[in-house]
């Protein structure tokens, strides 16, 4: 990360943007944590004598449809639906990249097994799959974590078996092998690091995706019950009032739309750093 | 020079294509179009969304679907007005003894298919109605029907004083049994129009009957949407696809002032309040019920939830109803009682967590609303004042209330009934109140409230039916398991050059008999 290249010793042009991207998602991040202590005003406490009263100097995002702080929630809601994509994301990687790395080294009736669930479950639109789920699941923050990393991991799983097939026939795997390091030794130390930089990648340009599909379930009420604030439910709240009482709908659709764009950003930069176009003929 | 050509083509073909786009639009609208040409677009809403697409008229209320979608129709309809019943396929009635009543159907009219309305024809569709349909079913408790050409004799088990007022109820509905054997699919009835086709969402396509008994509809086709969320009533009525429509407290402000609308408002008699379980977890302790009936500011939730558009009531009835007695009350909102109720029977918040406990054990609510009428924002109204006396609550949402509400899953549910759906209490008092009855979710039984929905079966005195209805409210608050909030008003909005509706059209007390002359200008 911020490696200096070339003989000037100056970073590059991928180099600043990923610099800039990365400081910009430690920011949403640390926000995201600290937000909830910056509220102004309980996110739950409800006052009809301000429904859908427009943004002023106390409210300055103004108030829901039962008097609610919009700024106060919007802080709430940052934690529940950033870290709960971040969850997805990081569940998602920890397993479809285990079951992808040993479907891809072992082979055989495991990897034909596997990969045939995977076309199964790929074969749906991923939103779709996921409002199934979590429709038989029952609504709910932990329902809707399940539901997308049933859905997230395949992505993964395919991609990591994909790296493993190309890295387990290099030079250095087989001399791994022939220096008597055992099956799981060479999948841990030699092919799974070697394989990470794309599923990184991956990952990054996911936690976008994931917010959205987690706000999308949370807009369709599978997220958490009322009153807890998460963006996508804000959303559905506001639908009722948006001709209204427009900040009703525009402050958490911002804010969802702020998140993503910089998250999406992140992926991008960290693609153009990990995966820098370069001939690979010369790989070991 | 070529530039400036090419610009202008450009312009052209745009133009052309928005003055495309916009005799489409034209063409639909009321004025160009020729007499008799109208077509009316509305919007049809069943009370139970899990009951699907159906037709059939053995499901919920799903009947008076087929009424206001003009396929169908009734032996009687209530005087928008006056709740007088007036016959309508029944050309003539009478009670013949105490547990016989006779009915004339009305001569020359036929069904959408041709099949002559007679007595066998009606007996056969209520037969189906009452065995398949628990609460109609129940209401009429007939014991058995027959025909004889114009002339339908109906025998009750009991004496019931008030038949016909039960025959004008919506899914009462007359249609030919032996037009179809699916009845899911669509009916066959005498209405004004016949239904051409629906799609997998419920919306229909329906045109005129031409050989309609009372005259010739006035309009050529007609479009019904089925169960639009309240957001997309609003939009639709706002880009003229729908011609009238009742639309939200929220969003009425947004046709207030409009000239291209008119706004009419009614008092449907329909009463929003919360059923509270004495059978679940910690409502089943009368102390905490009766402490629950001091909570709520009822004022706030009409003013907050519902924009003022109602009234709070501590009664069934609305104040201008004979039904209704200021002697038999329940409590006002009064926090401070509440709070000492809760003291008094050991609800303590013993760590300072601000919620209350009992013996030890948290004190936590279930609240179980249906995503209609504003119940969500209510529910969490609800929640929050709750939270002011020191009670802990969760939200639970649910697709058919009725069938959670029977389960008996819930502390409080949010519900809305029509007290005088027929024009008289007893379609809300026998199903609620009765012992056993289809809406009887806390199941409440008391012997005085049975002995006297008995009497109102067989008195037909209005006077007396309302002394018996006021009678009876002195045990009906006696449990705490209703707690009543408020009835609201109905808003109907329509286009400005809709003609011969009526503010109640489509809403359950709602006279149907108009459809036929509805039409726009």
């Amino acid at each position: 990360m911020g490696e200096k290249t070339g003989r000037t010793g100056k970073l590059d042009r991928s180099d600043k943007r990923f610099l800039f991207w990365s400081v910009a998602v430690l920011a949403l991040l640390i926000f995201s944590l600290l937000a909830p202590h910056l509220a102004s005003h309980d996110p739950y406490e409800i006052n009809l004598s301000l429904v859908t009263a427009p943004p002023d100097s106390e409210y300055w995002m103004g108030n829901d449809y039962v008097g609610r702080c919009i700024f106060c929630r919007l802080l709430h809601g940052a934690a529940r639906s950033i870290f709960a994509a971040v969850l997805v994301v990081m569940l998602s990687f920890v397993i479809g990249t285990l079951i992808g790395t040993v479907c891809g080294y072992a082979g055989g009736r495991i990897d034909i097994i596997v990969m045939r669930l995977v076309d199964a479950v790929q074969a749906f639109p991923n939103l779709i799959f996921s409002i199934s789920v979590a429709a038989m699941l029952g609504s709910g923050l932990k329902n809707c974590i399940i539901a997308m990393v049933i859905t997230g991991w395949t992505q993964y799983a395919r991609l990591a078996r994909t790296k493993v097939l190309d890295i387990k026939k290099k030079t250095y795997v087989r001399a791994a092998r022939v220096s008597g390091m055992s099956g799981l030794e060479i999948l841990l130390y030699t092919i799974l690091p070697n394989s990470l930089s794309p599923l990184i990648v991956a990952a990054s340009m996911h936690v976008g995706n994931a917010i959205l599909s987690f706000s999308g379930l949370s807009f369709l009420g599978l997220g958490s019950p009322p009153p807890y604030p998460e963006w996508g439910t804000m959303l559905n709240d506001g639908r009722s009032t948006f001709q209204t009482a427009p900040w009703t709908i525009l402050f958490p659709g911002a804010a969802i739309v702020l998140t993503v764009m910089i998250m999406g950003m992140f992926g991008d930069s960290l693609n153009a750093k990990l995966n820098p176009r370069k001939d690979e003929s010369n790989e070991i | 020079m070529k530039r400036k050509a090419k610009g202008l083509i450009c312009i052209a073909i745009l133009g052309s294509m928005l003055a495309g786009c916009g005799n489409k639009e034209v063409s639909t609208t009321a004025s160009d179009m020729k007499s008799g040409d109208v077509e009316l677009t509305y919007c049809v809403n069943s009370s139970n969304a899990s009951a699907g697409v159906t037709h059939d008229p053995a499901v919920d209320y799903t009947g008076s679907r087929s009424l206001f979608r003009g396929t169908c129709e009734t032996l009687f309809v209530l005087d928008d007005d006056t709740k007088e019943v007036k016959g309508f396929l029944c050309s003539d009635w009478k009670q013949t003894d105490d547990t016989t009543w006779t009915f004339t159907i009305r001569e020359g009219i036929t069904f959408t298919n041709g099949n002559p309305l007679d007595a066998e024809a009606c007996r056969a569709a209520l037969d189906y109605i009452f065995t398949n349909n628990t609460r109609l079913g129940t209401l009429a408790d007939v014991s058995s029907m027959e025909a004889d050409g114009q002339v339908l004799t109906v025998h009750t088990n009991k004496i019931c004083a008030i038949l016909p007022r039960i025959l004008s109820d919506s899914n009462a509905i007359i249609f030919d049994t032996t037009a179809s054997e699916d009845y899911s699919k669509g009916l066959v009835g005498t209405g004004p129009y016949i239904l051409d086709s629906v799609d997998a969402e419920g919306n229909c396509e329906l045109s005129r009957n031409e050989n309609y008994w009372q005259g010739m509809p006035a309009a050529s086709k007609v479009h019904t949407k089925a169960d639009l969320s309240a957001d997309a009533v609003t939009l639709a009525m706002q880009s003229g696809e729908l011609d009238w429509a009742s639309v939200s407290d929220s969003d009425l402000k947004l046709f207030e002032g409009n000239d291209d609308y008119v706004i009419s408002e009614y008092n449907g008699r329909r009463v929003y309040y919360l059923y509270v379980n004495p059978n679940y977890t910690f409502t089943q302790d009368p102390a905490l019920r009766e402490a629950l009936t001091y909570a709520f500011n009822r004022q706030e939730i009409v003013d907050g939830v519902y924009a003022g558009h109602g009234s709070t009531t501590r009664s069934i009835f609305t104040e201008d109803s004979q039904f209704y007695t200021e002697e038999y009350l329940q409590p006002d909102f009064d926090q401070n009682k509440a709070k000492e109720l809760l003291t008094a029977a050991g609800y303590t918040d013993t760590d300072g967590d601000g919620f209350v406990e009992k013996d030890g054990e948290p004190v936590k609510l279930n609240i179980t609303y249906y995503d209609k009428n504003g119940f969500k924002t209510l529910s969490e109204v609800i929640q929050s004042q709750l939270k002011a006396i020191g009670i802990d609550s969760e939200i639970t949402v649910t697709d058919s209330i009725a069938d959670t509400l029977m389960n008996g899953e819930y502390n409080l549910g949010t519900y809305g009934y029509n007290t005088e759906t027929l024009g008289d209490c007893y379609n809300y008092l026998q199903p609620v109140f009765g012992t056993g009855a289809t809406s009887n979710f806390t199941k409440f039984s008391n012997e005085n409230v049975d002995r006297l929905l008995d009497e109102l079966t067989v008195t037909a005195d209005e006077e007396q039916r309302a002394k018996i209805a006021q009678e009876m409210q002195q045990y009906l608050y006696t449990e705490n398991d209703h707690i009543y909030l408020m009835h609201v008003l109905n808003y109907q909005v329509a286009k400005k050059e809709v003609r011969n509706l009526t503010a109640q059209f489509g809403s359950d007390q709602g006279d149907a008999s108009i459809l036929w002359k509805i039409t726009k200008e």
